[in-house]
């Protein structure tokens, strides 16, 4: 990944207006920053951090007949190979032509490195916003309006890091910052993903949602009763997380999952693995992992998983009542746990 | 290093558990899919890698870093029963992969006979290829989807193209292995049209 090393060959930058649904809009002018100067250090620090802070990993789309061919990373490849502003420019044109005014103007820089023919290309998109500078000179305080200020902390900075050679299965790939992922359907926001790179999630939602059920299960199998009583409760309320941007971290994080289940699940899933952010699907999760779970109205629960439950549990109707369905439940097995707990109040 | 001590070293330390990785999630991901015959995956072995590293194109070499352009190092191979069975092993393979390249491989003209076979580039996912996998390694892996009536004709007849038996084939067989091809063609239409009888499904066109 990006080494803090990497010799930086070029940065350009682009001021790219909106220019969505206008086809016959003007190419635009870039300029290539001197190597040392203020701006040009700046990028550069961005550049030696956006392995760490480019986080989701996408993966970008063929022509919708199959043909391998990806419009942007002709473009990209273009400009990996070429260097020079006059190969970068189709870039932040393509950029600005995937860019609605709802988006705004932004300033893009494109960061371009190469070692021994291994590419390492940014492209950083500073939003606009408006500011106000002050100064105090000589006991005389002036203030200004800047109506163009590009800040990169603001929730709509964006970027992309490539990294790969000139070759057919290279840069195929990408990790993005998108701080507005989790409106990826939205289309104001999705343009950076979606119009601009023409990409999707490197994992796809049945991947994902695979990943994270196997690692519920397994972990699972694994634990202790409280633990158990845990993932189960977490498990089953994952089916409303249908459809939102999720990775194994994130469910974790969202259930306060404890210590101790996090170490179990961390057991069956790779660091790498554990962030990768995917649609979920609650029909795909469904498919690796459910759990039955049969109580009684004296307050006797017993769980299992679905695919097993009638293994190891015996279930047998004994009469009908006013109340209802009387049922004798029966398990057989080795004791893991047994613990007396006070009921509450 | 050579090319071939390279591929050799790549080879043993990545594709090889890589294929046999990627040959046990096929299985689970297409665990539900009815009338499989096989999944196999397999590491190219290195001759044949070689005969692929050095072809040209009018004299200018087809790969210009072999490593990194040859895009079936690790090719995986899905049989299916009948001919209509392609498609449901297509849908699942497109929701659990990424995909750089689809085709189907058939001959130009409906009055000819030949391969078919449905291909697809797909990215190794990072549950067999990890982050941290060297970076002059393969990225993505060719799967094949064929009829075991495809894929016995495809066999057949890809050794008699690349194993080495003295001479060429004339005209006359040539036809004769386009008449295999046919027949196979044909088998696979019964078999089909008559799944479809049995199933209520009407007859269907190819993939």
């Amino acid at each position: 990944m990006a080494s803090p090393d990497l010799a930086i060959t070029e940065i350009h930058a682009f001021l790219c207006q909106p220019q969505k649904r206008q086809p016959s809009a003007p190419r635009l002018i870039g300029h290539t920053l001197v190597a040392g100067s203020d701006t040009f250090n700046l990028i550069a620090e961005i550049f030696r951090k956006s392995d760490s802070e480019c986080k989701i990993d996408v993966s970008l789309r063929p022509q919708p007949d199959g043909t391998q061919q990806n419009d942007f990373r002709d473009l990209l490849l273009a400009f990996a190979r070429a260097g020079g502003v006059q190969a970068a420019e189709p870039l932040a044109y393509r950029l600005a032509q995937s860019t609605t005014h709802r988006s705004g103007q932004g300033l893009l820089f494109i960061v371009r490195a190469v070692e021994g023919g291994y590419y390492t290309l940014l492209l950083s998109r500073f939003p606009t916003n408006s500011a106000i500078r002050a100064d105090l000179e000589a006991n005389v305080l002036s203030v200004e309006y800047l109506k163009s200020v590009f800040v990169r902390s603001a929730t709509s900075y964006k970027a992309a890091l490539f990294q790969g050679r000139d070759a057919t299965g290279d840069f195929w790939e990408a990790k993005v910052v998108d701080k507005q992922i989790n409106l990826v359907a939205n289309e104001a926001s999705a343009y950076w993903v979606v119009d601009f790179l023409d990409a999707d999630f490197r994992t796809t939602s049945a991947q994902g949602s695979r990943r994270l059920a196997l690692a519920i299960r397994d972990a699972s199998r694994e634990a202790s009763s409280d633990e158990k009583r845990e993932l189960h409760n977490a498990a089953a309320l994952a089916v409303n997380l249908n459809g939102q941007p999720i990775s194994v971290d994130d469910f974790s994080d969202r259930f306060a999952l404890s210590d101790s289940v996090r170490t179990l699940m961390r057991k069956h899933v790779s660091d790498d693995l554990r962030r990768e952010i995917f649609i979920f699907n609650a029909d795909e999760y469904g498919r690796y992992i459910s759990f039955r779970s049969v109580e009684l109205a004296n307050g006797v629960t017993i769980t299992a998983e679905s695919a097993h439950f009638s293994e190891f549990v015996s279930y047998e109707s004994v009469r009908r009542s006013d109340e209802g369905e009387v049922v004798r439940l029966s398990a057989e097995g080795v004791l893991k746990s047994d613990k007396l707990k006070r009921r509450a109040g | 290093m050579s090319l071939r001590d390279d591929y050799l070293d790549l080879r043993h330390r990545c594709l090889e558990p890589w294929a046999r990785s990627l040959e046990a999630y096929l299985g689970d991901v297409l665990s539900s899919v009815d009338r499989i015959d096989r999944i196999s995956v397999r590491a190219k072995g290195l001759e044949r890698f070689l005969l692929k590293a050095e072809k040209a194109n009018d004299g200018v070499q087809r790969y210009a870093d072999p490593l990194a352009d040859v895009q079936d190092q690790i090719a995986a191979r899905v049989v299916v029963l009948y001919s209509s069975d392609i498609d449901e092993v297509r849908q699942v393979v497109l929701s659990y992969f990424r995909t750089i390249e689809t085709r189907r491989i058939a001959p130009e003209h409906y009055s000819q006979f030949g391969y078919e076979g449905f291909h697809q580039v797909l990215l190794l996912p990072t549950d067999v290829r990890p982050l941290s996998a060297p970076r002059n390694t393969t990225k993505v892996f060719e799967l094949q989807i064929k009829t075991v009536f495809q894929h016995a004709w495809s066999e057949a007849e890809h050794d008699l193209v690349y194993k080495a038996f003295a001479g060429e084939l004339d005209d006359d067989r040539k036809r004769l292995v386009a008449f295999a091809a046919a027949q196979a063609w044909g088998a696979d239409r019964a078999f089909d049209e008559a799944l479809g009888t049995l199933t209520g499904r009407g007859p269907r066109e190819q993939a």
